[in-house]
Parts: structure tokens; sequence; C-alpha cells
């Protein structure tokens, strides 16, 4: 027709383009997408809880559950784990033992308390009937609104993986009191006001939120504020943590002060000088000025103090002024990869703290891998909270081996080290003792006045206890252990031999 | 100090490999590609893929990544930048950006679960000790390696024949087509040049920051100062550039005292350089302002006829209405989203649409706006007040913004506002009194007498009604003697010059308005959210607005309400994962798109009009002279004469007042 378009979508291009796709996709791991957080809590139930019985998880613990005729420790209504990987029904206040739980006292090793006294595998005898929003007599539906794309990138993905893997596998096993549950999940992108947006849209269809992880958290805060929904999860803003209707298992933001664990064992260790290098964001600073003052509050002064950018090509220079500042301790406060890269730039200059703390967020392979091996993780500790993934604690913990296990199955590629993975199934371990100690058909207030009754809560030893889920005041990490890096992976060196140390005092 | 200075060169030479990226491409190629970072970290899992997931060597993976995937990678480049070669520098900046959104979650859904950590081509280990300093043979081989590209590079660009008809397409292709160089083969092969050094500086920076888009990304980012001292040009200088960088913030890093301003000045040390070089090279940059000024104009001509644009309003206009009343509480709040990202791009449309301004720091306004209201106003639903502090504390910002304006336009303006971005990101939003960190700031719903605005629908009004008086004030501008004066200043400043006008005062007083406009939106946002925090103005939100805002269209109403529908969809999607990555590969998808609709979706949809007309009364060639053909000779912008173009010229259709 006379028109001329010197630009299109020629055939050689569109080949060139296809051509690129294609072997840009065969290049491609073999993720699946099927993983994503699939909506829904996976297979409806079995014929009853505990059907699929013992072992049913490949090499679960099944021996460990079934036994349970001890009642172990565990907290005030602990759940109860029948056969196998037996459903989670209520156990009341069978369970045995004082805990772990309870502060000032240092935990026997195992002593999580998963291995309960057997309870009826049955559906209760009271009718199921729709009691409050996102309950029905057949489903509960649960929330999680995570930040999984966007600035932090894939860091939070596993902790709602966990999630879906917990109650997929519970509603394997029977569902929770009969009725399935079913978890609907959005991603924030890291976004307060899509954070906000998503509590908004899914309050009315859920009967709580659990294991929401973000760090733009602080938009959910009206939402959960002005309805009053359970929020069971790791709130990483204090508007959140600050909520009467918000709990948590082991972790938390937005509380003052710390616990002197670390540096405690940092004098053991023979520190006099301690550094402090951080990430120049607000969590990151937060933590290191509460460290600090537990470290001051034991005669440790602090040598030298950094905040490294989120970005560093190299970190010669802050190694440099630690060692020129006479430091023989650091405490550093970083990603996976940067925490690594650090420790190798520390090796590589030899020098030789007598303690190179780290958090919990180190703990992935990752860590070891950047750092360089083994040869450059001498002194390096880590501060930790919940039981190293060993093959001795994966057959001493059954807690742990179930979360290992059952998150490998329902998300093969997960890594259970990525953070919060852990402190999640603690999380939704105890909405369901919440749950069943509220009936069988709670309303949101009654499930919140239950779970409120429990108290040192114990996730059967996965994660340390927390002695209040409710608790606005009290600082995280009451209850703690430490790791050191040992050959080739971390051991527990605080208590020695597992369990978790309750016995620091807290400084605000 | 020594030491300080045999760090500064390891991890200088870090910067040097990504400043050195950007100059190659834009030296070979004309483009800014601020998806530089993303090419490298794609490079880089190809690399993954081949060594670590599949087992096989290094040098399978250096083939695979380097000699087969780059070139495909920089085809497909060329492809997508061609028209933009003389297209409005927005618009190769939107383009670019959404090329770095593709390849992001392109690297996403194929490498999703791959580890951050990748090992380094060289080995481990320590190597030499220099000074006081081990340095390992990793670092020797980054140092060597950066070294002898930029020699081979700067060899490459201005020895070779090679080189020099690069540079010759990219100074004037018509010239490069007189002496016989084929424009298109040329620009092919620089973009395949490029994307391999991209590659390279991927695969060799991945090991230092981790295997991520987004920190190679920034990482990028913080070497455009180091670029810049090569004037954008220099190979050497730009590794100099990025040496003395690093040496500037091991020096911070080694001597500063804990906490205070030290922490933000060594994290803005990049962009304070990035500032203070534009302005001190603003007469040595490269020549590509002239040709950007008049292609700017592309924006001007409004696609649709006046009766479309009427009645598509009032359409649009009706069913806001009426959803308010049919619409569930949810959707509605998650329309008011929309409604309150369109009313701030509206300031955009004064900025870029209007005026040819370019800013890539449009939400740093926002959030003054927002964090002033959560002072002034706090949760007491006073926003009036804070609506006028808002824009009373953001015009003189504007202003000093506007600055950089007089002596800069285009690109280099863009990486001003852009240094303004950061700066604000690092500097002022790291205040806790000022913003509350992560926790944020409350904000209350604003109170009218008589009138409860706290429900989702009341407050839906009242965004809207903001977002109609920001139209109108637009509108009017834009017909006003002052839009007229706007227009001229975008299309023919020294023509203004000559009619006494003062140019100084006309840019300033355009940065001041849009500024303003932008915070008062951002009073309404921060009542929206009711909490606000410094995520909600970062950086990648001015450039989310700016890309947004030419998706629609940066010169109308119309393409700020659509650019408004691109930000909130993942909002009003409640995306899962999944879908928020599919959602941002149609993104760069459509921008990429863009590319031959430089005017957004907007044009776009009227090329579908004119071709259905066409093919539904065919009609004779002489019949379509003076009709629009979109993208003439492949120059990326409109003209009224059915033959091809010539590329450096503009022919800007008959100017319609926007509706």
């Amino acid at each position: 027709m006379g028109r001329k378009r010197s630009t299109g979508w020629h055939g050689g291009r569109a080949l060139i383009l296809l051509a690129l796709v294609v072997i840009a996709a065969s290049c491609g791991s073999s993720l699946s997408r099927e993983e994503i957080l699939s909506v829904g809590g996976g297979s409806a139930g079995g014929a009853g809880l505990g059907a699929d019985g013992t072992g049913a998880v490949g090499s679960d613990v099944g021996g460990d559950f079934a036994a349970g005729a001890s009642g172990g420790a565990g907290g005030e209504g602990a759940i109860t784990d029948v056969g196998g990987v037996g459903g989670d029904v209520p156990a009341g206040d069978a369970a045995g033992g004082a805990g772990p739980g309870a502060p000032g006292a240092p935990s026997a090793p195992g002593a999580g308390g998963a291995a309960t006294g057997p309870a009826p595998a049955a559906r209760p005898n009271v009718p199921l009937k729709a009691s409050d929003k996102g309950i029905t007599k057949d489903t509960i539906t649960l929330g999680v609104v995570s930040g999984l794309t966007g600035a932090a990138g894939t860091q939070f993905v596993e902790s709602a993986h966990t999630i879906d893997a917990f109650f997929k596998d519970l509603n394997q096993r029977g569902g929770l009191q009969g009725r399935r549950v079913v978890v609907k999940i959005i991603d924030d992108g890291i976004d307060a006001g899509r954070n906000a947006s998503a509590h908004r849209s899914l309050e009315p269809q859920v009967f709580a939120f659990v294991g929401s992880l973000s760090i733009a958290d602080s938009g959910s805060a009206s939402v959960l504020r002005d309805t009053g929904v359970p929020d069971i999860g790791f709130a990483l803003s204090t508007p959140r943590a600050q909520l009467p209707n918000h709990a948590f298992v082991t972790f938390q933001a937005g509380m003052k002060g710390q616990t002197t664990m670390t540096a405690e064992e940092a004098k053991r260790a023979g520190v006099t000088r301690m550094g402090f290098v951080y990430l120049n964001v607000d969590a990151a600073i937060t933590e290191a000025n509460a460290v600090k003052k537990a470290f001051e509050s034991v005669g440790i002064p602090i040598c030298y103090e950094a905040a490294i950018q989120l970005v560093e090509p190299d970190y010669t220079s802050y190694v440099q002024a630690l060692q020129r500042n006479n430091c023989d301790g650091f405490y550093l406060v970083a990603q996976t990869n940067a925490g690594g890269k650090f420790q190798n730039t520390v090796y590589r200059q030899g020098y030789k703290p007598k303690m190179a703390l780290h958090n919990i967020v180190t703990y992935e392979r990752a860590f070891i891998e950047a750092s360089g091996g083994p040869e450059a993780l001498e002194n390096a500790y880590l501060w930790f909270g919940q039981a190293p993934i060993t093959q001795e604690n994966l057959q001493k913990i059954p807690e742990l081996n179930r979360f290992v296990t059952t998150l490998k199955r329902y998300y093969p590629n997960a890594d259970p080290r990525k953070y919060a993975a852990a402190i999640n199934w603690g999380n939704a371990k105890f909405f369901v003792e919440a749950f069943n100690k509220a009936g069988p058909n709670p309303t949101r207030q009654s499930f919140l006045a239950a779970a409120r009754t429990i108290k040192n809560y114990d996730p059967g030893g996965l994660v340390a206890p927390t002695p209040d889920p409710f608790a606005k005041e009290v600082p995280p990490g009451t209850c703690g252990n430490m790791l050191k890096f040992q050959g080739s992976d971390w051991v527990q060196v605080r208590p020695a031999g597992g369990g978790y140390d309750c016995s620091s005092r807290v400084v605000k | 100090m020594t030491g300080v200075v045999i760090v500064g060169i390891v991890a200088g030479s870090a910067y040097a490999l990504a400043g050195m990226g950007l100059v190659v491409t834009y030296r070979a190629s004309g483009i800014f590609n601020f998806a530089q970072g993303a090419m490298g970290m794609f490079m880089a899992f190809v690399y993954w893929q081949v060594t670590i997931d599949w087992g096989w060597p290094m040098v399978a993976g250096l083939v695979a990544s380097l000699l087969i995937v780059a070139p495909l990678l920089g085809i497909v480049s060329e492809w997508v930048f061609r028209p933009l070669r003389h297209a409005a520098v927005s618009v190769q900046i939107v383009v670019s950006l959404g090329v770095l959104v593709f390849l992001q979650n392109l690297g996403l859904t194929l490498f999703g679960d791959a580890p951050i950590g990748l090992p380094s081509i060289f080995p481990d280990g320590r190597a030499i000790r220099l000074a006081s300093v081990n340095v390992g043979w990793d670092q020797v081989g980054t140092v060597v390696l950066a070294l002898a590209l930029a020699g081979l590079l700067t060899w490459v660009l201005y020895r070779t024949p090679l080189g020099i008809s690069m540079r010759a397409v990219v100074d004037s292709e018509e010239t490069a087509e007189l002496a016989g160089i084929s424009s298109v083969n040329v620009s092919r092969l620089a973009w395949i040049i490029g994307v391999m050094f991209a590659g390279a500086g991927g695969i060799l920076l991945a090991p230092l920051v981790g295997l991520d888009v987004n920190l190679l990304t920034l990482l990028v980012i913080i070497a455009y100062a180091a670029a810049m001292l090569g004037k954008l040009e220099s190979l050497p200088l730009t590794y100099l550039g990025g040496v003395l960088l690093a040496i500037g913030e091991g020096t911070i890093g080694y001597w500063a005292p804990p906490g205070g301003i030290w922490i933000g000045l060594r994290g803005s040390l990049a962009f304070l350089l990035l500032v203070v070089l534009l302005v001190v090279y603003r007469r040595q940059l490269p020549r590509e302002r002239k040709v950007i000024d008049r292609t700017a104009a592309a924006f001007e001509r409004e696609p649709w006829p006046v009766s479309a644009r009427t009645a598509g309003l009032a359409v649009v206009g009706a069913a806001a209405v009426v959803t308010a009343w049919i619409a569930t509480d949810q959707f509605l709040y998650d329309l008011t989203a929309l409604v309150v990202v369109a009313t701030i791009l509206l300031s955009l449309v004064v900025l870029t649409g209007l005026s040819g301004q370019i800013s890539l720091g449009q939400a740093s306004f926002v959030g003054i706006g927002a964090f002033t209201a959560s002072h002034v106003a706090g949760t007491d639903g006073s926003i009036w007040l804070a609506m006028l502090a808002a824009a009373a504390i953001a015009a003189p910002v504007g202003v000093l913004v506007g600055l950089s304006s007089l002596r800069l336009s285009g690109l280099f303006l863009a990486l001003a506002t852009m240094a303004f971005a950061l700066l604000m990101d690092n500097l002022v939003f790291r205040i806790h009194e000022i913003t509350g960190g992560v926790d944020g700031r409350e904000i209350g719903r604003p109170e009218l007498p008589g009138i409860d605005l706290s429900s989702t629908r009341a407050f839906y009004f009242f965004a809207l009604a903001v977002f109609a008086l920001f139209a109108f004030l637009v509108v009017s501008l834009r017909r006003s003697r002052v839009g007229r004066r706007l227009q001229a200043l975008r299309d023919a400043p020294d023509a203004l010059r000559t009619l006494g006008v003062n140019l100084a005062a006309t840019r300033l007083g355009v940065f001041a308005l849009s500024a303003s406009m932008a915070s008062v939106a951002g009073v309404v946002f921060g009542s929206y959210r009711t909490r606000v925090n410094p995520l909600d103005f970062s950086l990648l939100k001015s450039i989310e607005y700016l890309v947004a805002s030419v998706i629609g269209g940066v010169a109308s109403v119309a393409g700020a309400l659509i650019g408004g529908l691109v930000v909130a969809i993942p909002q009003l999607a409640a995306a899962t994962p999944e879908t928020a990555t599919r959602f941002q590969l149609a993104v760069g998808l459509v921008v990429v798109v863009l590319a031959r609709f430089p005017q957004g979706l907007l044009s776009f949809g009227a090329v579908v009009v004119e071709h259905a007309k066409e093919v539904l009364a065919p009609s004779s060639v002489d019949d379509m002279v003076g009709e629009p053909v979109a993208d003439p000779g492949g120059t990326g912008t409109f003209s009224t004469t059915p033959e091809p173009a010539p590329t450096t010229k503009v022919l800007v259709a008959e100017r319609e007042p926007v509706s």
C-alpha cells in the first residue's frame, strides 16, 4: 500500500530471537515452578489422622514419633504426633516434663518434646462448622504474605515453602482436626503497599496469617490491627511486632536488648576488644547496636565499627582497620555471600581473631563456599537459635528430621538451612498447637485466647524455646545456642552437646 | 596509605570492569545501557549452568556464555535498540531498563535456584604480599584482565578500522553509510562486543558480589562515576576512575570514625563523585544532546484525534465513578493505588512530556511529600496543611536538582537526577528521625468538615479529585502561554532565548513545579498507605515511575493513567511469585515493543487503528500524504509523510492540546 516500514519483525530476526530463547531455556536448570507456592494444601486428607502411618516420609524417624510413651518434654499443650509422621492432634495438658522452655535453665540436649504420648487419632466428636472467617466444616484457610521477589531476591522463598510443605504434609495425614488446611500465598515484592493490599484481600478469606516474612511488613500493621486477625510469624518491623494479635517463635524484631550469650562466649574465647561490621540497613544496625551493649556489659570494649554497603567488591580495608585497631574479635552482620567474602578476606590478610562471630543468616552452605573453605573459618562462630542440621541431630531430634524431610519432599531444591525456614516450621507448629487448644470450632478470638496460654513454647527442639510468643518487651534470643566451625561444618559449642542455653542475662 | 592504594587498585579493577563495559557499549552503539549489569549476570548464570550445574570444564562455560549466548544476545540487542539511536533519551533509558527487567526475570525463571556464590575463574588463596596487603590470585587476575581489556578495547576502538567504523556510525550514520560502511552490520558487531564484555565482567564480578542480578546492577551503577571520569569515551580514564573511587571508599573505611555521617558518606561517594564530574565535564561530554533534544519533540504529538480522546476520557471518567458503587472494597482500594500513582506520574508529564527534561529521582520528591505529611499532619488528618508544606519544601529542592538542567540534558541530566535519588536514599531517607527507618511513619486519612474520608470509597473519590485537579492543571498549563514556552524550551531553546526568555528561570521553574506536584501527590500517597517507609521512595521506584510513564505515554493525562495501571497491576492481581515474575517479563517485553512506539501504548493503539482503517478502506497513496507513519526510517519517531524520513530530521505532526 505504499507504506514502508523500515523496521519490523522479520523472519530472520525472529529466528535469532527464538534461537536465543531456546538456547537459554535449554541452559536453564530444571527448576520446577510447580514448587512455587501452589495455592492450597495439597492433596486432600486421608481417611483419618495418621492414616499414612509410620515411615511415610522415607527416612523420617517414624519410630521416634511412634514411641512417645514417655511423654517427653515440651511446653504446655504440646502437639502430639501419632504414629510415624502422624497427625497433629491436641494433647491438651497431657505432655509431661517442664520442657526446655523455662528461661534460666539450660535444656537437655534434644529434649525437644517432640516425642509425646499417644493421643487419639480421630476427628473430634463435635460437629465441625464454620465458626469464623476462613474456617468451614471442611477447611481452614491460612494466609502468607511474604517478599518472595524484588529487592531481597529469593532470600525468603524457603520460609514460604516451609509453611506450604508443613500444611501439605498435615493434610496428607488427615488435616487439622479433620479439616483440610488451605494455604494462600501472596508475594508482596518487598512493597509495603502490596503487602497492605495483600493482607486486606486475604483477611476476609483466612482464619489467620502464618509465617509471613517481608522487609515491607510494616504495611500490614494497620490491617492486622483493625481486623484483629491472628498473625503468627517473624515480624521484621516494630509496628507489626507490637500488635497484640501477633505471636512469634524464637526470633522477633522490634524488641529492645539482647542476651549476653555471645559476649560471654567471646570472653571465654579470650576476646578483649571487639569490632563490629554490619550491613548498612536498619535491621542490621539495630541488631549490631544491641549486641554492642551486651559486649560492653561484660567488659569487652568496642574497638572498631563500620557499616558496609550492599555491594562491596572488596573488604580488605575493613579487615585492615580491624587489625589496626587491635581487635581480637569481630561481629559481622551481613548477607550470606558478603559474610563469606569477608571471612575470606580475613583469612587472606592473615588476620587471626579469637572470635569471628556471624549471625543466623550465614548458616547456608553458600557462606562456607564463599569463604573459601574450612581453612578460612578458623575461630568462626555462629550465633544461632535453632538445631544445627547434622546427621546426629537428624537422628536425635525428630522434629528437625521431619522439617528437613518434609521440606525436601515437597520442594526438592529447597535449602533447609535458609533463613527463617526452620523458624517458620516452628511458627506453623505453634499455630497447630494453639488451634488444637482452642477446640474444634474456634473463633479468631478464642484461638488467640488459647494461644496466649502457651508459654515456654518449644517446637520439638527444632528452634530455641520461646518464653512468651506474645511478648512485646522480652528481647529475642533469651534462649539460644552457639556454633563453631570445626572440620567441615558448624558444630554446637554452647551448650555443648546440643539443646539451648537460657541462662544468659538480658541487656537493654 | 600504601595498603589503601593497593586495595584501591584491586577493588577499583572491579568497578573499572563494570564501567568499561558501559563505555564500550556506549561508544560502539550510542546507547547508555542500563541493562549492562543484567546482561553480565545473565551470562554469569549461563556460565554457572554449564560449569557448576552440568559440571563441564571452565572452557566450555566460557565458550557457551561468551561465544554463543553473548553474540546472540548482542544481535537481539542491536535489533531492539536500532530504532532508538535518535529517539528521545527517556525512551532509550526506559527501553534499556525494560531489557534489564526482562533479563532479570528471565534469569530468575531459568536459574532461580542457582546459589548466590560463583567460584572465580582464577585460583583462590593468597598470592603475593604488597606493602601490608596480601593479594590473591583472583584479585591479581581481575586487575590484569581489566588492564588488558582496557588496552585491547582502546586499541580496537581507536586504532582498528572496525573501531573507527563503530565510532563513525555512532557519530553520523549517514556519513558512515556514504563512506560505504554498513551501519547495521557495524552496529550489530558493536553490540556483540559490548555484550561479550558485559559477560566477561559478569563472570569476573559475580564471584565478588554474588550471583545476583540486583547486586551486579548496583555495582554497575556505582561504576557510572568511573565511566564518567573517562567522559564515557576513555577506557584508561575509566579504569583510573574505578581505582580512585575505590581508594576514596577505602580511605573512609579505614580512617573514618564509626557511625554518623561517615556511614552514609562512604556509600554515597560514588554518586557525589558522579555529580561533581557531570558538573565539571558539562562542556566536554559526548555530543548527543542536539539529536536528543530535537527528537524529544516526538512526545508532543498526540496520536489520537481530539474527539477520540475526549470520548475515551469521558468513558474512563464514567467508569471510574460507576466502579465506586459496584466494585468490592478490596478492588476499590487497589484501584485507588492506580489513581494515586497516575497523579504522581502527572508530575512527569509536566517535566518530561511537556518540557523535555528527564528525572530519575521523582520518587524522592514523592517521599519528601509523604514524610513531610507524617511530621506535619501525623495521624490527625490535617493533610491540607501538609500539602502546602510538602509543596513548599519540595520546590526549592526541585530548584536545586534543576540546577543540573542548566548545564546538562538528556542522558547526563538523567544521571544527575539518578545521583540525587541515590543520595536521598543513602543520606536523607536513612535518618531515622525523618523516616522512621524500616518501621516507617504513620499518616492519617484527610479530614473535611462534615465528610468522612476514612472509608475506602470516600478516599477513592478524594484521590480521583486530586488526580482530576492535577490533570486540569496539566492541560491548562499546556494550553497556556507558559506551556507553550515549556514546549519551546524542549524543542527550540535557542529560539526561545532570542525572544528574550530567561531559559534558566524557565528550567528551574518547571523543576520546582514538577517537584511540588510530586510532593503533594506524595502526601496523598502517604495518606492512602497510612504508613510509609524509605523503601517506598527508592531509586527503584523512580525508575518504575519513569518506565510506567513512558509505557503509557509521557505526554498525556491518559498516558499517566495507563502508567498507573502498569504500576498497580501486581497489586490488583495479588501476585504469587510466579505471576509476579511473569508480569515483569511481560513489562520487559512491552518496553522492548515500545522501542517501535516511543510515544507509548497510546500510540501503539493509534497505529493499530490506522492499520485497521487501511484494511477496511484502502485508499490511494495520495490520500495518505500527511497521515502519520509509525517509525519511518527506524528513527523511533513519527512522520507526517509516507516516505522514510531522514534519520536526523524529526517531523512533528500538528500539535493538539492534551486531553
